[in-house]
């Protein structure tokens, strides 16, 4: 067995592997003798025949194939087609993204007219990445540690997991990129000790915060917790090089009259100059450019050359606004957490950018330079943590006789007990926790969309037994139990992970408990199990993340509704703009902006998206029309007093007007009593006209209650 | 081969021995490659030095002439040059700045050459800009079909 370490990056990858004798990684050098390999495929068609490129070959026929070569796959990786993140993907990328077939809404590519997951992409670049490897070793590599971002959710390491199975490579861990850095940079704790780091990430074309919790407990185990994390996804080491090649062009023109950005042969020599100068820059106070014959002067006047000096002072100046944008969301990040910079023990720097002097100058002045470490390759440390993980992660060791177990065995070889909870045995003792809480969106007091938490944010795994809430159904047979992953109080606002739907059968009451359990395995893997206590009632459900979020109503029934979902769709949308109009007062300013966004999204749908998004956006506005808090309570009364007779309309305006003054006083403790009040009205004005209104009202659609 | 090998030197101390030929050997041809730069640099020398330019094509011949001594000299250092107009673009060896159609040239043949290329013992130092020729594009549905 050969494990290596790769990160596995939105521009380019690195791979390492580990050296038993000297304790340390190493970075290996791909096929083409270089450290980095594009993270880049694309398809060659001559003479009838198809190939697929990877790393600089497919950078090299970018420009040949310009739609059949995928750049940046790791911005899709497990997101869904609808998901923000692929809309902003589809608007700056040359290859066509689109959503998968039979209603599965993960986004996909197109290569060559073929249709291909971001996970297949990914392990078409792995494979590579794991035969160069494996040519640079002379032997056969068969286990990897891969690295994702902090804020990948479940489905993106899931989608990356299963990329590295396609590759033919044995996962040993999908771990953490501030975490893998904070591995590479060796941080030591003593024992006990805790520890606040913040890694600043700025690569080419991305920049991620993290801020990581460390610890060591009483058995020597460290601990390590992404706290939070921000970033933007669009900021990079490339905006530096546009900024260089700009003042060229400025140059050009001062010194000709001629304005060369339509001459391309010109631009990328410019961008070849600008990189060069850039890291002359790092070293040096200033930098010659020059370009001999760089364009055509007007008139027959010959060749021009570029001939010019930037000083570090002058590139500091150009590139100040975009650092002082990653600080702002450096502080933002702190803000986050209510911390300050002093409450920050350690700041990393992560990413070839950090190593222009304005950019690290500028974190140290911040952080105070003793905190500041760049002492390991900033570019390579990411893999390096990798690395060090893959040669030195021995298994897990049996909970029950204590042999050791490959990685991702779920039994003991040995005693075949379960090996969940069972400890790794690996080096740097390496103990996550969760970054984001997991539970089930349901009904709490007035609100129908609550996210309760069952796995809090920040619970060690995996877990050593389920974790288990009770609950009550609420208006029927039928159990529906949508799983969330993320932090908001808001179910909609996070992650849907998946549904679990179940039929209570006539044997057990309908006003029942139930209980709901969470298992989280090593690989995040989710085990969701209902029961009702007293009764042979279990149902349960591993959730692949990866797969498509919700079960679906057959084909058929869409035939037969497709016109109303899209009609449905149109009118929900309307409503709710009337819904935020009349009563944004009374949302929450988070619920608002989430609204937008769904309004957005509905917008979205309505003119590219098939039936199947048309209804779930239906069901999202819905969910936000009724899941509103008091302004819902305003909406219902509204629907209420339209034809009530004239005492109940008057009860229910009053009752209104006085959680409206309530509200606006401030006084959350009597507006909760007031709104309770008026859900009452509500319900008899309802009652007294029965009408269909009461059905959307109250209708909690399967959702569990939980009281507290 | 090293000439001052001590007698009964192991395996180990044998490759040593090789190892420092190589150094040595690669050092000599650093030494070549700097002497051949250095000629070109007293060309450049001398033409600058030479005052006032009166005639252009003199003046371009002298460049010329540099230009074919600098490029021999790093050929006959183990350097290949990549890009060369009717070579068909391989993914390895050129890299595709710009695609021109309309050019009655086969799909990929090198139309222009931005940019020189470079290869030395099997290594592409740099791969060479081109420009390549391309049929018209088609609609892909019509391909489909």
């Amino acid at each position: 067995m050969k494990a290596i370490g790769i990160d596995l990056g939105t521009t380019n990858s690195v791979v390492t592997r580990y050296n038993d004798v000297r304790g340390t990684a190493s970075v290996l050098a791909n096929a083409e003798s270089e450290t980095l390999t594009p993270s880049v495929v694309g398809m060659r068609e001559r003479d009838g025949s198809q190939k697929l490129l990877v790393g600089r070959n497919a950078v090299n026929f970018a420009a040949r194939n310009p739609t059949d070569t995928v750049v940046s796959v790791k911005r899709l990786m497990g997101r869904d087609y609808a998901h923000e993140t692929v809309a902003q993907a589809r608007d700056r990328l040359t290859y066509e993204i689109v959503p998968g077939a039979d209603d599965d809404p993960r986004a996909h590519v197109v290569i060559a007219g073929k249709h291909y997951t971001p996970a297949e992409v990914s392990s078409i670049i792995l494979d590579k990445l794991r035969r160069d490897a494996a040519r640079a070793l002379g032997e056969e590599v068969t286990h990897a540690v891969i690295t994702v971002p902090a804020y990948f959710l479940d489905a993106q390491r899931a989608a990356t997991r299963e990329a590295g199975t396609q590759a033919g490579l044995t996962v040993k861990k999908i771990i953490d990129e501030p975490t893998a850095a904070a591995v590479a940079f060796g941080l030591e704790l003593n024992d006990q000790e805790r520890r606040r780091v913040l890694v600043y990430d700025l690569g080419g074309g991305t920049f991620d915060i993290s801020i990581l919790h460390m610890a060591k407990d009483k058995d020597g185990r460290g601990h390590f917790q992404v706290l939070s994390f921000t970033g933007d996804s669009w900021l990079g080491g490339d905006d530096f090089d546009h900024a260089i090649v700009n003042r060229i062009i400025e140059w050009v023109k001062a010194d000709s009259g001629v304005d060369p950005t339509g001459d391309k042969k010109f631009l990328f020599v410019a961008r070849s100059k600008a990189e060069e100068a850039k890291r002359q820059l790092s070293q040096l106070d200033d930098a010659d450019i020059v370009i001999p014959a760089a364009y055509r002067m007007p008139e027959g006047g010959g060749l021009g050359d570029v001939d010019m000096v930037i000083t570090r002072d002058e590139y500091e100046a150009m590139i100040q606004p975009l650092v002082e944008r990653t600080m702002r969301l450096v502080q933002q990040a702190l803000a986050d957490q209510n911390l300050s910079p002093e409450d920050i023990s350690d700041v990393l720097l992560v990413g070839g950018s950090t190593l222009t002097p304005k950019v690290y100058e500028t974190v140290e002045s911040y952080f105070g330079a003793g905190k500041v470490r760049r002492d390991v390759n900033p570019m390579e440390c990411v893999a390096l943590g990798a690395g060090i993980l893959a040669g030195t992660m021995n298994g897990v060791e049996c909970p029950s006789c204590a042999r050791a177990n490959e990685e991702d065995a779920e039994v003991c070889e040995g005693c075949h007990q379960s090996l969940t909870g069972a400890r790794t045995l690996d080096a740097p003792k390496i103990y996550e926790v969760t970054g984001m809480a997991l539970g089930i969106g349901a009904v709490r007091g007035a609100q129908q969309d609550a996210f309760v938490p069952i796995i809090p944010r920040g619970t060690p795994y995996p877990l050593p037994e389920p974790m288990k809430r009770s609950f009550n159904t609420t208006d029927g047979r039928r159990i529906r139990v949508p799983v969330y992953e993320g932090d908001s109080t808001v179910a909609s606002k996070n992650t849907e992970q998946g549904v679990v739907e179940y039929e209570l059968p006539q044997e057990i009451d309908v006003n029942t408990r139930v209980d709901v359990s969470f298992n989280y395995d090593s690989d995040r893997i989710v085990t969701v199990r209902i029961s009702v206590p007293g009764t042979h009632m279990i149902k349960e459900m591993t959730l692949r993340t990866d797969t498509p979020r919700t079960l679906q109503p057959a084909a058929q029934e869409y035939a037969e509704e497709n016109i109303e979902w899209r009609q449905q769709l149109t009118a929900t949308a309307a409503e709710t703009h009337r819904f935020l109009e009349t009563h944004g007062e009374f949302i929450d300013p988070a619920q608002t902006l989430t609204i937008r966004r769904h309004l957005e999204q509905a917008e979205r749908a309505l003119h590219f998206s098939d039936d199947t998004e048309c209804q779930r956006m239906a069901n999202v506005l819905r969910k936000d029309l009724y899941g509103s808090g008091v302004a819902s309570q305003f909406l219902l009364a509204e629907r209420a007093t339209a034809g009530a007779p004239p005492e109940t309309a008057r009860q229910l305006n009053n009752a209104v007007a006085d959680v409206r003054r309530s509200y606006q006083a401030g006084n959350s403790e009597l507006v909760g009593e007031q709104t309770r009040l008026l859900r009452t009205l509500i319900a008899q004005a309802f009652t007294e006209r029965d009408v269909a209104e009461v059905d959307d009202a109250v209708d909690f659609d399967g959702l569990l209650r939980i009281d507290e | 081969m090293h000439q001052n090998r001590p007698p009964g030197g192991g395996l180990e101390d044998l490759l040593a021995l090789q190892f420092q030929d190589q150094l040595a050997e690669q050092d000599e041809q650093t030494q070549g490659l700097l002497k051949a730069i250095v000629d070109v640099v007293d060309a450049f020398g001398r033409l600058l030095g030479d005052g006032p330019v009166a005639e252009g094509a003199v003046y371009r011949e002298n460049i010329r002439l540099i230009d074919k001594e600098l490029k021999k000299a790093v050929l006959e250092h183990g350097v290949e040059l990549i890009g060369v107009l009717g070579e068909s673009a391989e993914p390895d060896t050129h890299l595709v700045s710009e695609v021109r159609t309309g050019t009655g040239r086969p799909d990929e043949e090198v139309v222009e050459v931005l940019q020189q290329g470079y290869r030395f013992r099997g290594r592409v130092l740099r791969p060479a800009t081109v420009t390549v020729a391309a049929p018209e594009p088609k609609n892909r549905t019509e391909e489909q079909r």
